[in-house]
């Protein structure tokens, strides 16, 4: 897994982002996490355009942690809500979460987990940059309702966290 | 706020905002802070210091989806009314203007008239989105050269805090006529770069006559207002 800093919005916050493909216990590790068991995120990699798509989610709701204002659960929880563009928080988890047999899945956790997460995950953790190939960017911009206008001065991932933020105003 | 900031530098201290360039996830990001003015009421102060955040992130994605290049938007804080955008790199078209000035002053702008026409056309597409800017100046577009010699490059529109939305020429018209006071006042001779924009506009709006008439208008109830004093 790659860990990154969410500096300097918290600059003591650090995660770690991995994807993976083959895996096969998605059902297992959703489990272990609505039984609080496992402090992670899966999120669906197919909507994922870039890993800096995650750290805005991800800073968001660190940042949101700290200010006392999640909206859902938990922090892992709240990085699947701000991903989506919508502000129905029973939505997020079907575009955005993983169902039982899913096999392209991203974990975000905390970097001082990661190593305790690695062993939890049965799959094979493969670098991020080949999200370019795994999402399905025609699926994104309908979801983030981006238009071809849009695409045209704008690279991808630009359009989609700015639609992520704009949510909080709509 | 400091923690916002850390090695931050602050690069313009306007009526309404603070703006520091900063780093954010590795990007190179703009920290706008809007504060509060103290000789307004805390309740009025406190609800049009929120307006003018939210207007600024509606129009900016408004404005990007219809084509016309923005910052992106990275984060917001709603409480403290913070704003992370994209660090354009590039410099403002005032700048780009007096530079020229200083450059080719015998040459009256030409040079720019390929850039200056391109803002007549954004403005042209603004327009017809019912997009009202609120405060356009040359400080508030951020030209951006392009990697290829032959490409004029890209003008960033920011600072949408007065933004509105509106299908009324008289709107449209007071726009262009704020950005016509301020850009005759800020680069002094330039009437004539000016006149290019607005034919640019006139060649790419959808229905610039109501517009350019109210502009007409407004220049005029200007014009009446000074000789009145
Ligand atoms: N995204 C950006 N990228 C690069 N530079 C920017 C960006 N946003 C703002 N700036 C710079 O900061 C200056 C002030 O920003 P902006 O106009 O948004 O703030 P403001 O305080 O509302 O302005 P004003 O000085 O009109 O009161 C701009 O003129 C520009 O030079
Ligand atoms: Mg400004």
């Amino acid at each position: 897994m790659d860990s990154f800093s969410l500096g300097p919005l918290l600059p003591d916050v650090e995660i770690a982002i991995g994807l993976y493909n083959n895996v096969s216990n998605c059902k297992d590790l959703k489990e272990k996490i609505s039984e609080g068991n496992l402090c992670i995120a899966l999120v669906k990699a197919e909507m994922i355009v870039d890993t800096f798509q995650l750290l805005v989610a991800a800073s968001k709701a660190f940042y949101h942690e700290v200010e006392k204002q999640l909206k859902t659960r938990t922090v892992f929880t709240e990085i699947l809500y701000n991903l989506s563009p919508s502000n129905k928080i029973s939505e997020c988890f079907k575009l955005f979460g993983v169902n039982d047999t899913a096999e392209n899945i991203i974990v975000v956790c905390r970097k001082n987990d990661s190593s305790s997460v690695r062993s939890e995950v049965q799959g094979n953790l493969v670098s991020l940059s080949l999200l370019d190939k795994i999402c399905d960017k025609e699926l994104v911009k309908k979801l983030y309702k981006i238009t071809e206008s849009e695409v045209s001065v704008s690279p991808l991932v630009d359009c989609v966290v700015s639609q992520m933020i704009a949510k909080e105003v709509k | 706020m400091e923690f916002y900031c850390q090695n931050s530098k602050i690069i313009s201290q306007g009526a309404e905002a603070k703006v520091y360039e900063g780093v954010f996830c590795d990007r190179p990001v703009i920290i706008k802070e809007r504060f509060s003015k103290k000789y307004r009421l805390p309740e009025i102060d406190e609800k049009l210091t929120k307006k003018r955040l939210i207007q600024e992130i509606r129009a900016l994605q408004r404005c990007r989806k219809v084509g016309i290049c923005t910052p992106a938007i990275y984060f917001v804080d709603t409480v403290r009314n913070i704003l992370l955008l994209q660090h354009i790199n590039g410099l403002t078209v005032r700048d780009l203007v007096s530079n020229e000035k200083k450059l080719n002053p015998q040459e009256g702008y030409a040079n720019l008239y390929p850039v200056i026409k391109s803002i007549g056309r954004i403005l042209a597409i603004m327009h017809d989105a019912n997009i009202i800017h609120g405060d356009l100046t040359t400080s508030n577009m951020i030209y951006q050269s392009s990697k290829e010699s032959n490409k004029i490059g890209n003008i960033f529109m920011i600072d949408f805090g007065l933004s509105s939305s509106s299908a009324m020429p008289e709107d449209k018209g007071v726009d262009l006529y704020v950005l016509e006071r301020a850009f005759l006042s800020t680069h002094p001779g330039s009437e004539q770069l000016f006149n290019v924009l607005l034919q640019a506009y006139k060649d790419n709006s959808k229905n610039p006559s109501p517009v350019i008439n109210k502009l007409d208008e407004v220049r005029m109830r200007g014009r009446k207002r000074t000789m009145v004093g």
